[in-house]
């Protein structure tokens, strides 16, 4: 896999654009990159030979043969599709919503079956966080969803940029204005 | 130096730095405990909150959290035989046993006082030694940078454990080619960018660092299976996990106390351990892992016959030796860091891409240029030392108990930190699906036993590694001599070169010898 990538990374080092005069260069934007997928490429091309020669000297532990450890693919999976659930949700829900979805959700997928612990946890934590925050002039947007509802129902926009606190985004408003 | 010092310690000496200091070690206790996660973990996790602080009081908080991270993971091998780091594992060698014949509040205490002792003439060998190699290396012009840097990255792989120096020279190369996606300073032009916008001004240190090393622990554990409480992370399988959390529960105040006559045994020990420690933490590549073992053996040869007959079952100076060490190493990892600005560690680096990301380049200008911040990160280091024995030695039985809070809680709780923390800097979505693309390939390369420490150094050293070989070439019309005009230049030249093949000279000895032993 990794002499793919090296392999990949090197065609990928012939497509970086060179003008006239950087051509005519000792050195240039393509030189350490060719140099790094030489190298990469003998690197990961030993690696694959020494992972096709089999060790000498190594005698099967008896330890080694019962200690296989059991991955859990399943958990990894779901967990993973939550962090990308999370990735695509954080701009339409907001960062509160979204966070507890990904606490509980996370919780549950790990196996947690106590519904007071979860809740105990998740949302007092995200709260936590969000005020944290925002007392340090952060402020989180509310979610896109929530300003199209606004937007549909005629209430008017708090025009809040991510990144800015309340505070700040109307010191802002008020210059501007 | 002692206008220096002075300047440190008015930095330091106000109620915020003080704070910081107490916060940073605080949280780093914490993090470093829980088990899997270490200082690069801790202080990835924390950065994010630093970027709104000015550079000084940044990086006294890292610190902080870098010496509580250590102490941290102590705790946690000592009380479940679980090192949060590998720089404690050998402290789990005599600590878990004492902890496991009741003594586990004098174990920690003994790790607490050898670790501050170790950090304290530590931090005084940085004081003496860190301005001298300063002025030394102003001395230093490009070429000398560029084989000083290339050193560093040879250096990692040489010191890379028995067996893995290639996969560490691998991970090194994947690191100095992801940093060189993004606009290349020199012509402008965008390299492996792939039409994206988000690309052009590369990848962040912060996403690669969380992505390989919070993230990917955290997946690590999911796949490993979370069932049990807490204390059965790390354990690596042992089977000990539900006996050791009542040592967690029942460790009591009036337990963390040592006598005189102990305490006079492991002095010897103490100051040993802290002068190796510190001065094989100076190596770049080295780092607290080699220096604990090396601390460790070394002290098992010095003891007495009976003495070295305790060593593994609950020996005082056993402990003693690799925590000293481990604490002296981490200060000793700052000498490179600000005197040359090459890190000498996984930890170092992520402390060099924060500093980069304040604005500050280190290196031997910082202390001409930036006094207040290379005096009171130095100073900070001191006083995080105290802060580290007065506070968390009375709160170490309460802060023991976070190892019982289960896996199935602190497993999304990492997730959504590592997410957060890195959406917080950029409030780009783009990253967080980087990030869990990087923390995918992490835990597959965790799981082919690829060290990830090497790939973070040679990412964050890329850019500095590039620019300084540019410049060297443009210096010498085009030409690679270079490499051999400089005095320095060639020495570091000829020192990757043997730090290169050293891995290879114990098997050529011993392909020599059998020649020799077959000839005779």
């Amino acid at each position: 896999m990794l002499l793919i990538v090296t392999l990949a990374y090197g065609y990928y080092a012939q497509q970086i654009p060179l003008d006239f005069w950087s051509q005519e260069e000792a050195i240039n934007a393509r030189s350490l990159p060719y140099l790094l997928a030489i190298v990469g490429a003998a690197l990961s091309g030993i690696l694959v030979i020494l992972s096709l020669v089999p060790p000498r000297h190594l005698k099967p532990k008896a330890e080694n043969l019962t200690t296989v450890p059991t991955n859990d693919w399943r958990s990894l999976f779901l967990i993973l599709v939550l962090m990308v659930l999370f990735a695509i949700s954080i701009e339409i829900l907001g960062f509160i919503l979204s966070s507890i979805c990904l606490l509980i959700s996370g919780f549950l997928v790990l196996g947690s079956r106590s519904p007071r612990l979860i809740f105990l946890i998740a949302i007092p934590l995200v709260l936590v966080i969000w005020f944290l925050l925002d007392v340090m002039g952060i402020y989180l947007a509310e979610g896109s969803l929530f300003i199209d509802l606004a937007a549909e129902l005629s209430i008017p926009n708090s025009g809040f940029t991510p990144g800015l606190s309340p505070a700040l985004a109307g010191r802002e408003w008020q210059e501007n204005s | 130096m002692f206008e220096g010092i002075l300047l440190g310690l008015e930095t330091v000496l106000t109620v915020n730095s003080l704070l910081l200091v107490f916060a940073g070690c605080a949280a780093g206790t914490i993090i470093g405990m829980l088990p899997g996660l270490g200082p690069i973990s801790a202080i990835a996790l924390m950065i994010p909150i630093t970027y709104g602080f000015d550079p000084a009081s940044g990086m006294i908080l890292l610190a902080g959290v870098y010496y509580g991270a250590i102490f941290g993971g102590s705790t946690s091998s000592i009380l479940i035989n679980a090192p949060g780091v590998a720089g404690t594992v050998a402290t789990a060698f005599d600590g878990y046993p004492l902890a496991q014949q009741g003594k586990a509040g004098k174990a920690l205490a003994t790790a607490a006082y050898a670790s501050f002792a170790g950090g304290t003439l530590a931090v005084l060998m940085l004081v003496l030694l860190t301005p001298y190699m300063a002025d030394l290396a102003l001395g230093f012009q490009s070429p000398d940078y560029f084989a000083l840097m290339l050193l560093g990255l040879c250096l990692v792989t040489a010191f890379a454990s028995s067996g893995q120096h290639l996969k560490a020279l691998m991970m090194t190369c994947l690191g100095l080619m992801l940093s060189t996606v993004g606009t290349d300073l020199t012509a402008g032009v965008q390299r492996f960018t792939f039409g994206q916008a988000d690309l052009i001004d590369g990848i962040s240190f912060l996403l690669l660092a969380m992505a390989t090393f919070a993230l990917s622990e955290a997946l690590m554990m999911v796949l490993r299976g979370v069932g049990g409480n807490g204390s059965t992370i790390g354990n690596k399988g042992n089977g000990a996990s539900h006996t050791n959390q009542p040592v967690a529960k029942r460790l009591d105040r009036k337990d963390l106390s040592l006598t005189s006559a102990e305490f006079k045994s492991i002095v010897p020990t103490v100051s040993r351990s802290s002068v190796l420690g510190f001065f094989v933490g100076v190596l770049p590549g080295a780092g607290a892992t080699i220096a604990s073992f090396l601390a460790y053996g070394v002290e098992k040869n010095l003891a007495s016959p009976e003495d070295k007959g305790l060593f593994g079952f609950g020996s005082l100076k056993g402990l003693a030796a690799p925590e000293s060490a481990n604490n002296a190493a981490c200060t000793g990892s700052f000498v490179p860091l600000l005197t040359l600005g090459i890190p000498g560690s996984g930890t170092t680096a992520v402390l060099l891409g924060a500093l980069i990301a304040y604005g500050i380049q280190p290196g031997p200008q910082l202390l001409v240029d930036e006094p207040r911040i290379f005096w009171s990160v130095i100073v900070s280091m001191y006083f995080g030392n105290i802060i580290l024995l007065i506070l968390n030695l009375p709160l170490i039985p309460y802060i023991a108990r976070l190892l019982l809070i289960p896996k199935v809680y602190l497993v999304p709780i990492i997730i959504f930190f590592s997410l957060t923390g890195v959406y917080l800097v950029s409030f780009n979505v783009f990253d967080l699906y980087l990030m869990i693309f990087f923390a995918i390939i992490a835990l597959f390369l965790r799981l082919g036993d690829f060290p990830l420490a090497p790939l973070l150094l040679g990412f964050i050293l890329g850019g500095m590694l590039e620019d300084n070989l540019i410049r060297a070439i443009t210096l010498n019309d085009g030409q690679w001599h270079f490499l051999w005009q400089r005095q320095p230049t060639l020495i570091l030249m000829i020192l990757c070169a043997l730090s290169l093949v050293s891995p290879l000279l114990p098997k050529f000895y011993a392909w020599v010898f059998k020649r020799v032993k077959s000839v005779y």
